[in-house]
């Protein structure tokens, strides 16, 4: 009987086949769906709450400018006002228009007002008749 | 069993797997080091970069007058500063800004050429005049608020209110005297900022609000105080004077009304002549001459020792000790009731009564009109004046004080020694200050000390005398049309300290220039108002005397001041 040869192996490859899995494709429940929805929507109302309140303070630095700016307005015309009333540039404005100081004052008393009822009731109501304060003057 | 060799692409492997390991080793050992080492100073760092600190100046108080007018408030006015490294052409700059600013190309040019980062270009301009430079968008131009102090009548009652420095503190007047109360408390601000400069949102941020300076209202009527003013400048340019002081007060209250000194000066554009600044109705001095004779015939009486009536035989000329005195006027030796001593203004009379009087009474009237003491109005700069006490005085000296001299007096001083007068007898500590007003609307009125110098029967019998001034005496040009007003003319000779009278040696003399005053009160009968009028050195070839120099000028003011308290004519 002669002896054989074994049959020469082919060398490996070091690739096996893997056999498949028959098992279905996984689905995610309604309840692991919430889930992966809630933590999506928190993520974008997390990142719309700084924006909101990132611009909320640039508002505010806007506002804070404008007050200012209007502080800054209200002073220029409280020193306007001020200016206007000065007695020398009303005095200026009276001498323009040919106004001079009196040479002599001249009091005028006017007579003491009978009372009469409605001046009564003035008076006992706590007000004072301007009549009555002129006469008295 | 055969060794495992080494295949080249095993030696790759290990070469990459040490790089990496030694790379994470050594970004672990920075980790460690910036996190844990340096972790505070690094924070710190940032910080610091991020951080800035801002002092928030707080608004100074306002001026009121006593109608409520506005006579100095702070507003929010720009500064400018630029980085010269941030220009790039100085040349072009500084001849865009010459013409808004007022200050030559040259100079502008040579600021923005230094070389630093920081130089002032324009302090505290207003909106408008900020606006048009920042509309010029120039490079290098930095625009930062300060607060700006500004007093919008101009010169009106410059010399009570004084100003502030660059840095908002008062310098002089009012503002320095109630520095503490105008300046309020700064606050602080703290923020974040980006590389920028904006402040970081959501980044550290404390504030600490400024307090608010209280507002002072004045008891200065400012139209009183206008046309006081008016007039001493009108008075100066009459009479030729260096200077001309005018005080009003309010007899009742011893409230300062008006306060006026010509020249004068504007707190808005304050020069360099710092003679302007000083209220010189409180800090100078000068010998009341004439007016004093109010204090030494006013003692007389209050001490029973003479009447209006009592009479005195009046020569032209006495002498005390070494010294002779003269009237003004000569004349032939007459009879004088007090009256008419009072009235003529006669020295030698005067004297008659002081000898009657005596040096301690004298001195002690003096004090109790306080002279020699400061009149407690607390005004920056505000000098006592001189009264020696009498046990140091020589024998002449009662002699020259019982007609106003070797005593210094300010304007104030006697002006208050009328308005005792006026007042019934009952001096008062001047005031200027009304109120000062708290943040929630309440106001504080300072202290006022008084005291009782003469009776309400001797002040009614002065006010008859000075009254005789006016009317028949060396006053008559201070007569007021529709009221009756009583006052007292003065002429003094100027004490020079650095001249040297001929025939000594020693200096000190009295010179050519004179203090021509003139003090009154009206109207007589119920007095509402004391005003003095201080001509300092008319002119020599001008009348001289407080008859004719100062008198005009205290009608004009004492009638547009009883006009505007609307005080009834009383005239006879």
């Amino acid at each position: 009987m002669a002896a054989r040869t074994a049959p020469a192996r082919a060398p490996r490859s070091g690739l096996r086949v893997i056999p498949g899995r028959s098992s279905s494709p996984a689905r995610l429940s309604i309840r692991q769906l919430g889930l992966l929805l809630l933590a999506v929507a928190m993520f974008f109302a997390l990142i719309y709450s700084r924006i909101f309140l990132d611009s909320a303070a640039f508002d505010l630095t806007r506002l804070e400018g404008l007050i200012s700016e209007q502080e800054s307005r209200f002073d220029e015309l409280r020193l306007e006002v001020a200016q206007l009333e000065s007695p020398q540039r009303i005095y200026a404005e009276a001498q323009a228009m040919g106004m001079v100081l009196p040479e002599e004052g001249r009091t005028v008393y006017a007579p003491m007002p009978v009372a009469t009822d409605a001046i009564e009731q003035l008076a006992s109501a706590g007000s004072t008749p301007l009549l009555a304060t002129v006469g008295a003057r | 069993m055969g060794r495992k060799r080494w295949r080249p692409q095993h030696l790759r492997l290990f070469f990459v797997g040490a790089f990496f390991l030694a790379a994470w080793v050594v970004i672990g050992v920075k980790l460690v080091f910036v996190q844990g080492v340096q972790a505070q100073t690094l924070e710190d760092q940032a910080l610091d970069q991020r951080l800035r600190t801002v002092t928030l100046e707080a608004d100074r108080g306002t001026i009121f007058d006593r109608d409520g007018r506005e006579l100095a408030l702070t507003i929010e006015a720009t500064t400018i500063y630029a980085n010269p490294r941030e220009i790039s052409d100085p040349g072009l700059t500084a001849a865009a800004l010459s013409g808004l600013l007022g200050r030559p190309v040259g100079e502008l040019q040579a600021d923005f050429e230094k070389d630093t980062s920081f130089v002032y270009v324009a302090r505290k301009l207003l909106r408008d005049e900020a606006d048009a430079i920042r509309e010029l968008d120039l490079d290098g131009l930095h625009f930062i608020v300060e607060p700006k102090r500004v007093y919008p009548s101009g010169d009106l009652a410059a010399q009570v209110l004084g100003f502030v420095g660059t840095d908002n503190g008062g310098l002089e007047g009012v503002e320095q005297m109630y520095e503490d109360v105008l300046a309020g408390e700064p606050g602080q601000l703290v923020f974040e900022r980006s590389g920028r400069g904006r402040v970081i949102p959501q980044g550290e941020y404390e504030v600490r609000e400024a307090v608010r300076g209280q507002d002072i209202a004045l008891t200065i009527d400012g139209e009183l105080q206008f046309f006081a003013q008016q007039e001493a400048v009108a008075t100066m340019e009459e009479t030729g004077a260096k200077a001309v002081h005018v005080v009003v007060l309010d007899v009742t209250t011893f409230e300062v009304l008006a306060m006026a000194s010509a020249p004068t000066f504007d707190p808005n554009h304050i020069g360099s002549d710092a003679d302007l600044f000083r209220n010189r109705v409180v800090t100078d001095t000068f010998e009341p001459g004439s007016t004093q004779k109010l204090i030494t015939v006013a003692a007389a009486i209050e001490e029973g020792i003479v009447t209006p009536e009592t009479t005195f035989e009046v020569p032209d000329s006495i002498e005390v000790f070494d010294r002779e005195y003269f009237d003004f006027t000569e004349h032939e030796t007459q009879d004088m009731t007090v009256a008419d001593i009072v009235a003529g203004s006669s020295n030698v009379g005067t004297i008659l009564v002081w000898q009657e009087l005596g040096d301690p009474l004298l001195y002690r009237y003096l004090q109790g009109f306080g002279l020699g003491t400061y009149s407690g109005i607390d005004f920056p700069g505000e000098v006592p004046g001189l009264v020696r006490p009498a046990e140091e005085w020589c024998e002449s000296c009662g002699a020259s004080t019982s007609i106003g001299y070797r005593v210094a007096v300010t304007p104030l001083q006697m002006t208050s020694v009328f308005a005792t007068v006026g007042n019934d007898g009952v001096w008062m500590q001047p005031q200027v200050v009304d109120a000062i007003i708290e943040e929630d609307g309440e106001s504080a009125q300072p202290n006022q000390q008084n005291q009782r110098v003469l009776s309400v029967e001797t002040a009614e019998v002065m006010r008859t005398l000075l009254t005789g001034v006016v009317e028949t005496g060396t006053g008559q040009l201070a007569q007021v049309p529709g009221y009756s007003v009583g006052g007292k003319t003065g002429t003094t000779e100027k004490f020079e300290p650095d001249l040297i009278c001929p025939g000594t040696t020693v200096p000190g003399c009295y010179g050519d220039d004179v203090v021509a005053s003139f003090i009154g009160i009206g109207p007589s009968d119920d007095p509402r108002l004391a005003i003095g009028v201080f001509v300092d050195s008319p002119r020599a070839d001008k009348k001289r005397t407080g008859g004719v120099a100062a008198a005009p000028a205290f009608s004009r003011v004492m009638r547009f001041a009883l006009h505007q308290l609307g005080v009834p004519p009383d005239a006879r």
